[in-house]
């Protein structure tokens, strides 16, 4: 299983407009996501708003319950939740205990001394 | 959500876009603080800036002699509207491999609907990327790219992913998204909007979307409905390749009276005559019209104009004739002697009427428009005129 984690950060310009307001939040992907439908790679940003309304299709952020350790879920059809990018699902030992929905996700493209990819 | 065909519409901005040109011309220029404008000596203005030379707040449309104060390392170049036209459509080019649906806003900007493309290049995320990469391995160009399901999130999606980046809204997704924002992130909320939106405590776009749509009304008139259904991120408008863009914006018309008059029977004849001409001249170029405006101008020369939008684009004089007559009622209000009566169709687009196989009625109406349409065209404009116009004739 891929080793993937969520942090939270901080982001700069227009976009850390959108986590200006509480209930509002950027998290960075880091690690190894595994390749599936999802698409996300290491260093995507995803702004989250919290809350536990969710519907089929969203993509959800769940607390494992293990310290401050997030994941990502989509919820299906059903209402279930699967694992997305690596992360595991949801089970009986770690119940979702969503703290969010992802509303979109940002992917800059920077060398690692900040400028744009030259 | 709509639950049609999903839509995918990408916005697209080259970063700093004639500074970029200028450094694959010239890589030296490259983290620098670069500028693109006229000499401070004939009161040149910075045409455009790069990242580093923004660092010292140097900004576009600045006096240059500013900027170089601010700067005084900055470098200037002069230049060139020809290369930078070579480079766009080198860019516009590439993407149109992508989609031909692309709509160019300017030489550095665009729109692309790529609904429909997912079988070839998988969902709009990685088109929008392998595209962003192309763009960046083949013209040395940074591209950033807001995603999403329609025009209007796309583009705030796109500055909020500037300097060259990418940003996705996940479908459905729109209100969220835009709740958190101020309300000046919304294209076509100025400065003024945004103050007295302010003045209502209206501070974020989640509070716009759910503030009563009676008090929107209004506070802000037609407007306001509007701009409630955008701060929700609901935008239908399409992108619109050229081919289907119409070379003009508007047609208009407008007649100033011999001598001022308040005669409601004159303004009424006289308007109706000038969206007869117009809408025959929207026929003759097969374009319909979304908007109408009524234009006074009274005797002290005050001007007036009051606008109608149709949910349906029109081109026909008696739909037009519907909507203008309370429009003019309402500026004739101002009672007063006007000196000039006009109209203007705008927000056209490419299209002709669409019959009705269940309104024969409105189909032997439209047949009688095409006839005197034909009529006037061979004979004259004054050839045929309705009934109830004909005193006109002796008025100027």
């Amino acid at each position: 299983m891929a080793v993937v984690t969520l942090e939270s950060i901080s982001v700069g310009g227009k976009a850390a407009q959108f986590a200006d307001r509480p209930g509002t939040s950027f998290l960075v992907l880091r690690g190894d996501p595994a390749d599936d439908q999802e698409g996300l790679c290491a260093g995507d940003v995803f702004a989250v708003t919290e809350g536990v309304d969710v519907e089929a299709g969203d993509l959800v952020v769940w607390w494992t319950g293990v310290e401050r350790t997030l994941a990502l879920a989509r919820v299906q059809a059903d209402l279930s939740f699967t694992g997305v990018g690596g992360f595991p699902p949801p089970s009986d030992e770690q119940p979702a205990r969503v703290r969010g929905v992802v509303v979109g996700r940002l992917r800059q493209f920077l060398q690692e001394d900040g400028a744009a990819e030259a | 959500m709509s639950a049609s065909r999903p839509r995918h519409v990408l916005h697209v901005d080259l970063d700093a876009f004639f500074v970029a040109v200028e450094r694959v011309v010239d890589p030296r220029l490259c983290g620098r603080p670069v500028v693109v404008g006229g000499p401070p000596e004939s009161r040149g203005v910075v045409a455009a800036a790069s990242y580093e030379a923004r660092a010292y707040g140097i900004h576009s449309a600045m006096p240059m002699s500013q900027a170089l104060r601010l700067c005084p390392d900055l470098v200037r170049v002069s230049g060139s509207r020809g290369m930078y036209t070579r480079a766009s459509k080198a860019v516009f080019s590439l993407l149109g491999e992508y989609t031909p649906i692309i709509e160019k806003v300017s030489v550095d900007e665009a729109y692309l609907d790529l609904s429909g493309t997912e079988h070839l290049f998988g969902h709009a995320l990685d088109a929008a990327d392998h595209m962003r990469r192309e763009v960046k391995e083949r013209l040395r160009l940074d591209l950033t790219v807001g995603v999403s399901a329609n025009r209007l999130v796309s583009k705030v999606a796109s500055a909020f992913a500037k300097p060259c980046g990418l940003f996705d809204v996940r479908p459905g997704q729109e209100p969220r998204f835009f709740a958190p924002l101020p309300v000046k992130v919304l294209p076509g909320i100025g400065p003024v909007t945004a103050t007295r939106l302010r003045d209502f405590h209206i501070d974020y776009l989640g509070v716009l979307a759910e503030t009563d749509r009676w008090f929107l009304e209004e506070t802000f008139g037609r407007y306001g409905p509007a701009m409630q259904q955008r701060a929700r991120g609901e935008d239908r408008t399409p992108v619109c390749p050229p081919w289907e863009r119409p070379e003009m914006k508007s047609i208009g018309h407008e007649r100033t009276f011999a001598e001022d008059t308040d005669d409601p029977r004159l303004l009424r004849g006289r308007l109706q005559k000038l969206l007869e001409q117009a809408c025959a001249r929207l026929r003759e170029k097969q374009l319909l019209a979304r908007t109408l405006t009524v234009k006074l101008r009274f005797a002290d020369f005050v001007t007036v104009n009051r606008d109608v939008t149709l949910a349906q684009p029109s081109d026909h004089d008696l739909e037009w004739w519907k909507e203008a007559e309370p429009l003019l009622e309402r500026l004739c209000a101002r009672r007063a002697l006007v000196r000039l009566v006009g109209v203007r169709l705008s927000g056209l687009q490419q299209g002709f009427w669409q019959g009705s196989l269940f309104d024969p009625e409105a189909v032997a109406a439209r047949d009688r428009l095409s006839v005197l349409d034909k009529l006037r065209g061979r004979y004259g404009e004054g050839s045929l005129q309705s009934g109830d116009r004909l005193w006109l004739r002796g008025q100027s």
